[in-house]
């Protein structure tokens, strides 16, 4: 018990130097906890970018192309699904809902997105969150837009803001323009953490028509344009859609769909599961995960090493503390339990500072991070593994006051009583 | 009290012996003082008294019991409990109060707490404290206190407990000589009333007479002394 009690008065009477130890311990360990929580709510909101979707379909190339050009916005498409396609599928007795995707033109660096009011209506990300405006409504006219969250912010765009949509580019400058047939910004979505804040939804219809004076591919002279204003929704007849989600009104069925999709006779599709995809692709960026990790590591070292020198630095002032204390009676190896104890104490109250300090930073900062970062947090706040990582902090932190206190106990043992300072 | 017979001692195989006692006996009571220039081997001698160093051969009996048969954690465990010591300086620990720095040997061994029958830490700490002249310092840090309290703080926490045997090496020599008279003379009133023996080793002779019994140390020491660095 005396021990505890020396302990404790020694750490506080080196307040300073112990305290930047703690510190320092408790630093490493809210950021190797840190890590781990971030790379937990990053898997959670990437495999979550998409849900209560059973099968994405799009033209036959591969899966992750699939799912990227769909749900992430990058890269693109390598062929279209006819709109006949399309309808046949929506009809299956086993098809409850589909949103159709019509992906290819920009703005501004922002992809383009044509679709229909199931997009609004059956859209769901991170479990049951479904796609809300903040602002205005969903898109009605042919040459209505809704904007996403990071659109309105990086651009600036308000509702009535007319927008030029490039053809043929999601990224960068595009170099032929619809600026013949603006869009106006009619809504606004809320932040969703996910692609879609990254998008601007017009109609299938609006997109059709954006093209109607496109000869195969080709900008229309002048003789060819046709007038936006004499350009009616109803008398578009759409041809084609990029991609489409479905939901199956029985989970059970969705193999089977799948299977038959695949085996399309008219036309060469895929039909992927996203949450499988979804979870192959972040097994491919596993690496850097391990790279953070090793990172979180170095710096738990060095937290360690800090721990090491203030207690090296201090051993030399306290020679003669432990010349007293062998002077009453205590031996060597009750020296190098105090020391321990303290660098274990010191350990101790590092992490437990620590976890609190990534619990409440995690906890203040949860929206900021999911609007701006996608981090998703849910789930338990330590998972198996954080456990892991902080016992073995403490195991570590102990073995670390081992040095010092081996090297107390040669000094205790040399100097015996009669040290000379 | 002491008994030491054929005393050898070498810090290591290979060099000469630092000490060769053939004989010295202190009794109980007595107030021994032990005098001999620097580096002659007089704290080694209190070392090998206070079970801090082993013997290399001979005897060392110390209140009957041979400590050269004891293995370090017994003699530890026999110093905490039948010796109080007391160093030249810097006797306390620094974070801790003056009335706990008395305090420490009751928590380092049962025995000492064993002899007070029962009597708070307090109580004892409080009539050693008052008997000492430093009562009014009791919750001060030891910091705070002059040389001269502090050495006294150290006499106080040596003789807590009732210890049968005090081994002070120079605690005087960082008082001036007003002082160590003072000082000695306040120990020996609480020996006396002890009933603890006291071996006071310093090279400043002007204490002598204050003792029972003086002791050259160059005369008992028969090692070859090695001439002292300058």
């Amino acid at each position: 018990m005396i021990f505890l009690r020396l302990a404790w008065k020694s750490i506080n009477n080196r307040r300073l130097t112990t305290g930047l130890t703690i510190a320092s311990i408790a630093l490493s360990t809210a950021l190797l906890l840190s890590v781990e929580r971030a790379k937990r709510a990053a898997e959670e909101g990437f495999t979550q970018t998409i849900s209560q979707t059973d099968l994405i379909v799009g033209a036959r190339s591969g899966p992750i192309n699939l799912i990227l050009y769909t749900v992430f916005n990058m890269g693109n498409a390598t062929n279209n699904i006819s709109m006949e396609t399309y309808e046949e599928l929506k009809k299956h007795p086993s098809v409850d809902w589909t949103i159709p995707y019509s992906l290819g033109d920009g703005h501004r660096g922002f992809r383009v997105v044509g679709t229909d009011e199931n997009f609004y209506q059956h859209y769901r990300f991170r479990g049951d969150q479904s796609v809300e405006l903040q602002q205005g409504a969903a898109t009605q006219g042919l040459w209505d837009a809704v904007i996403g969250s990071d659109v309105a912010r990086e651009l600036g765009y308000q509702l009535g803001q007319k927008i030029v949509i490039a053809h043929g580019v999601t990224k960068g400058q595009g170099i032929l323009m619809h600026d013949d047939k603006p869009f106006t910004v009619v809504g606004v979505l809320k932040s969703t953490g996910t692609a879609l804040d990254r998008s601007i939804y017009i109609t299938l219809e609006g997109l059709e028509g954006l093209h109607i004076d496109w000869q195969n591919g080709a900008m229309p002279t002048a003789s060819q344009v046709v007038a936006q204003a004499s350009i009616k929704k109803e008398d578009i007849k759409i041809k084609m859609i990029t991609a489409f989600f479905l939901r199956t009104k029985s989970r059970i069925e969705t193999l089977r769909l799948q299977r038959e999709i695949n085996t399309y006779k008219e036309e060469p599709l895929l039909a992927i599961i996203p949450g499988v995809t979804l979870s192959e692709l972040w097994r491919g960026l596993g690496y850097v995960e391990v790279t953070l990790r090793a990172i979180a590591m170095m710096v738990v070292v060095v937290g360690l090493v800090a721990m090491l020198i203030a207690l090296l630095t201090g051993l030399n002032e306290r020679r003669r503390e432990m010349a007293i204390l062998r002077a009453l009676g205590a031996s060597p190896q009750k020296i190098v339990a105090l020391l321990v104890l303290e660098s274990t104490t010191l350990t101790l109250l590092g992490v437990a500072v620590g976890v609190v300090v990534q619990v409440v930073v995690f906890q203040v900062l949860k929206d900021w991070l999911e609007r701006e970062f996608g981090l998703y947090l849910v789930g338990s706040v330590f998972s198996v593994r954080e456990f892991i990582e902080i016992s073995s902090m403490l195991v570590l932190g102990a073995l670390v006051g081992l040095i010092p206190a081996v090297r107390s106990m040669r000094l205790a043992l040399k100097d015996g009583l009669s040290l000379k300072i | 009290m002491i008994e030491i017979s054929n005393l050898e001692f070498a810090y290591s195989a290979d060099t000469a012996l630092t000490l060769k006692i053939p004989a010295l006996q202190i009794k109980s009571g007595e107030r021994v003082f032990l005098h001999g220039p620097s580096g002659s081997g007089k704290s080694t001698l209190l070392e090998i008294l206070a079970g801090v160093l082993p013997a290399t051969r001979g005897e060392v009996k110390i209140l009957g019991s041979d400590l050269t048969h004891f293995s370090s954690v017994e003699r530890d465990h026999f110093r905490a409990s039948h010796l109080g010591y007391v160093f030249q300086s810097f006797n306390l620990i620094p974070y801790l109060s003056v009335e706990e720095n008395i305090e420490l040997p009751a928590h380092l061994s049962p025995e000492k707490k064993e002899r007070l029958k029962g009597l708070e830490f307090s109580a004892e700490t409080e009539r050693l404290a008052k008997a000492l002249g430093i009562a009014q310092y009791m919750k001060r840090r030891v910091t705070e206190l002059s040389v001269g309290q502090q050495q006294r703080v150290a006499v106080a926490r040596a003789l807590f407990g009732k210890p049968e045997l005090i081994l002070a090496d120079e605690p005087t020599s960082s008082l001036d000589y007003d002082h160590r008279e003072k000082f000695i003379s306040l120990l020996f009133q609480q020996c006396e009333e002890q009933g603890t023996t006291v071996l006071f080793v310093s090279h400043d002779r002007t204490l002598e007479k204050l003792f029972t019994r003086s002791i050259a140390f160059t005369e008992i020491n028969q090692a070859q002394q090695k001439t002292e660095a300058l």
